[in-house]
C-alpha cells in the first residue's frame, strides 16, 4: 500500500482545491453557462445591430443633407438650348458661394431618367418643355443655407429657377431615424432585461443542485463567509468565461457577416463599426466589455443571494 | 458518565431536549445527558429509534424542538453563526451515509475540514497522507469517491472526521460497511483517539464491538427515550420494534 514515489508531486495545490469546492462542470452549472452565453450573445448582436443603424442613419442624413436641387424652368418660348445656357449660369453663380462644394448640371439624359418613375418611358416626354437640373453638393461640415442661395439668384434677377433642400426628406428621414433607434433600444433593453432574469434563475438553479455540497462544507466547519466567497468565485468565473464566450460569438457573427452580408454597404458599415480603428469601433467594443461587466455581477449578485438564503436554512429553527 | 475525578464541566449537555421533524411527532422526547471530555460512548437502538437525529443534534445540524442543548459549556441557541462554526470545528463527524464530495478525490475530501478553516495545505500535507496511509487507502488518494468499495469510503468519511484532531468524534455507523477485521482496527483507531483525550460517541447496531469495548458507557434509544447501560452488561434486550 505504499504510494508510488511521485504522488505528493502530482497532488493538487491549495488553490487548485479551494477553486474546485464546488463542482465546475455538473449539468446544472453547464445551464447555466448556456444560458450566460446566449443570452449575451443576443444582447451583443442587438447592441451591435443598434450601432449599425445608427451609422447607417448618419450616412444617409449626411448625403442628404449635404446636397440640394436646382431646377431651371423652361421660359415661355424658350428653347431648350436657351434654358440649358441659362441653367449653366445659374450653376456658376451657386458654385461661388460659401458652403457650396461644386454643382453640376444635369444632361437632358440624365434628367429624363430622374423623371421617368413620375412620366413614364413613353416618347411623349421628349416632346415635353424639360426643366434643367443642377445638382448642387453642399459642404457637409457648414452647408449654406437655402435661404441664403435664393437671395443670392434672385439678386441676380435669375427668373423660374426653384431651389429645393431635401428638407421634407431629411425631416421625416430623421424621424424615421429617431423611431428605429429608440425602436432598437427598446428591443436591447428588453434582451437585458430577459438576460437578468435568465441568469439570476440559472444562476439559483445552479447553486441549488450545489445545496449537498454546501452543506457539507456548513456542517465541517466551513463559516458562512467562507462558503459565500467560494460560491461567488466560482460564478465569477463561470459567468465571466460564458459571457466572454458570448461575445465572441457576436464578434464573430459580425465578422462573418462582413464578408457575407448581401449588401455591400452593409459589409462597410459592418468593417467600419466593428473592425475600423475609429471611435465608433471603440464605442461598440466598450458598450461589449459593459455587456459582460453587468452579466458577470448580476450572476455574481443572484449566486450571493441564493447562497445566503441556503446558508439560512441550515441550522434553522425548524430544523 | 459523571465522572468526578474529571475537572472541567460537561462537553455536551442535553437538557430536556425535545425533537420532532416539522409537525409530525416527537422523534426524541426528554433528552437529558452530560457527556464529559475523554467519555466513550456507544448509542444504540433499534432502526428509526432517533440515533442520527440525536446525532444531528450533537454536531449542530439540527436545533432542538424544545429543552437545551450546550456544546463546550455554551448553549446553542443563543449563539451567532461565526461562534457556532467554531464549535462545529471541534467536532468530528462520521455520517451514516459518509457525504464525501464526488468531484473531489480522496485526498481532498479528507483535507477539506483543514482547507475550509483556511490552514496552509504544507502545513498538513504529510498529516493527511500519513492518515490516509493508516486507514489502508495510501494508493486511493486520487481516486473519486465514487469509484471506491463502501468500505474505502467509509474510511475516508473516517479520516476527514479525524484529521483536525477534534475534541469531540461523532460517527453514525462508522463499521456497518466493513469486515470484522477492518471493523476491529478502526474500533483501535477511535479508542486511541479517546485515550488521547477526545470524546467519542459511535452510533451502532453490532453487538460484537460494543462487548468489545470495556469501560465505554451505553446509551439505549427507544421510542424516543435514552437509558444507560455499561457496555460490558452488553446490550439490553432490543424491545420489540412497534
Ligand atoms: N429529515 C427528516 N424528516 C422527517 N422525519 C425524519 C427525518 N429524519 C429522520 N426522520 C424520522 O425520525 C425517526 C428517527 O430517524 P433516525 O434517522 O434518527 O433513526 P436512526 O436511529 O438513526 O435509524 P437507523 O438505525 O436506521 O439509522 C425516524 O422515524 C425517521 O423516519
Ligand atoms: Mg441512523
Amino acid at each position: 500500500m505504499t504510494p508510488p514515489p511521485n504522488t505528493e508531486d502530482a497532488l493538487p495545490s491549495a488553490a487548485h482545491m479551494r477553486r474546485n469546492l464546488l463542482p465546475r462542470m455538473h449539468a446544472p452549472m453547464r445551464t447555466f453557462m448556456v444560458a450566460v452565453l446566449t443570452m449575451v450573445w443576443l444582447a451583443a448582436l442587438a447592441a451591435g445591430a443598434l450601432l449599425l443603424l445608427r451609422q447607417a442613419i448618419g450616412v444617409w442624413t449626411e448625403g442628404v443633407v449635404a446636397e440640394a436641387t436646382a431646377q431651371v424652368l423652361p421660359l415661355d418660348g424658350e428653347r431648350a438650348e436657351q434654358t440649358l445656357a441659362r441653367a449653366r449660369r445659374v450653376a456658376d453663380a451657386l458654385a461661388g458661394q460659401p458652403g457650396v462644394r461644386e454643382t453640376r448640371v444635369l444632361s437632358p439624359a440624365e434628367g429624363r431618367a430622374l423623371l421617368e418613375p413620375w412620366l413614364g418611358d413613353s416618347g411623349l416626354a421628349l416632346n415635353l418643355p424639360m426643366p434643367v437640373l443642377i445638382a448642387v453638393r453642399l459642404d457637409p461640415r457648414g452647408p449654406a443655407r437655402i435661404e441664403d442661395l435664393r437671395r443670392v439668384l434672385k439678386e441676380r434677377r435669375f427668373a423660374n429657377v426653384m431651389l429645393d433642400s431635401h428638407g421634407r426628406w431629411v425631416r421625416e428621414l430623421s424621424d424615421l431615424a429617431s423611431t428605429s433607434l429608440l425602436l432598437g433600444a427598446g428591443v436591447l433593453v428588453l434582451l437585458l432585461l430577459a438576460l437578468v432574469v435568465l441568469v439570476t434563475h440559472a444562476a439559483r438553479s445552479a447553486l441549488e443542485a450545489n445545496r449537498g455540497v454546501i452543506e457539507v462544507l456548513h456542517l465541517i466547519g466551513a463559516q458562512d463567509r467562507f462558503i459565500a466567497r467560494q460560491v461567488e468565485l466560482h460564478f465569477l468565473r463561470g459567468a465571466f468565461l460564458a459571457a466572454s464566450a458570448g461575445i465572441g460569438l457576436a464578434w464573430l457573427t459580425f465578422a462573418l457577416l462582413a464578408f457575407l452580408a448581401p449588401a455591400v454597404g452593409i459589409r462597410e458599415s459592418i468593417r467600419e463599426v466593428f473592425f475600423g480603428f475609429g471611435e465608433q469601433t471603440l464605442q461598440a467594443y466598450l458598450i461589449w466589455l459593459l455587456i459582460i461587466v453587468i452579466t458577470t455581477l448580476v450572476s455574481l449578485t443572484a449566486a450571493r443571494i441564493s447562497a445566503t438564503r441556503i446558508l439560512a436554512s441550515m441550522f434553522h429553527e425548524n430544523g | 458518565m459523571d465522572a468526578p475525578d474529571k475537572p472541567a464541566g460537561p462537553l455536551i449537555r442535553f437538557e430536556n431536549v425535545g425533537l420532532r421533524y416539522g409537525a409530525g411527532a416527537e422523534v426524541l422526547r426528554d433528552i437529558s445527558f452530560d457527556l464529559r471530555a475523554g467519555d466513550m460512548v456507544f448509542l444504540t437502538g433499534p432502526s428509526g429509534a432517533g440515533k442520527s437525529s440525536l446525532l444531528k443534534l450533537m454536531y449542530l445540524a439540527l436545533r432542538p424542538s424544545r429543552g437545551l442543548v450546550r456544546l463546550f459549556g455554551q448553549d446553542v441557541s443563543t449563539l451567532p453563526r461565526p461562534a457556532l462554526a467554531e464549535l462545529r470545528r471541534r467536532i468530528g463527524v462520521v455520517f451514516q451515509d459518509f457525504r464525501l464530495l464526488d468531484h473531489l478525490s480522496t485526498f481532498e475530501n479528507v483535507a477539506l475540514p483543514l482547507l475550509v478553516r483556511g490552514e496552509q495545505l504544507k502545513n498538513y500535507r504529510q498529516d493527511v497522507l500519513e492518515l490516509l496511509e493508516w486507514v489502508g487507502l495510501g494508493g486511493r488518494i486520487h481516486a473519486r469517491p465514487s469509484v471506491l468499495s463502501g468500505g474505502e469510503q467509509q474510511r475516508a468519511a473516517i479520516a476527514r472526521a479525524i484529521v483536525s484532531r477534534p475534541e469531540v468524534l461523532l460517527a453514525d455507523e462508522p463499521t456497518g460497511n466493513v469486515d470484522p477485521a477492518l471493523a476491529r482496527r478502526l474500533m483501535r483507531l477511535f479508542m486511541e483517539l479517546n485515550r488521547m483525550g477526545a470524546t467519542v460517541v459511535i452510533a451502532t447496531h453490532d453487538p460484537e464491538i460494543i462487548r468489545a469495548t470495556p469501560g465505554a458507557t451505553v446509551m439505549h434509544l427507544n421510542r424516543g427515550f435514552l437509558q444507560f447501560h455499561a457496555s460490558e452488561d452488553g446490550l439490553p434486550l432490543q424491545e420489540a420494534p412497534e
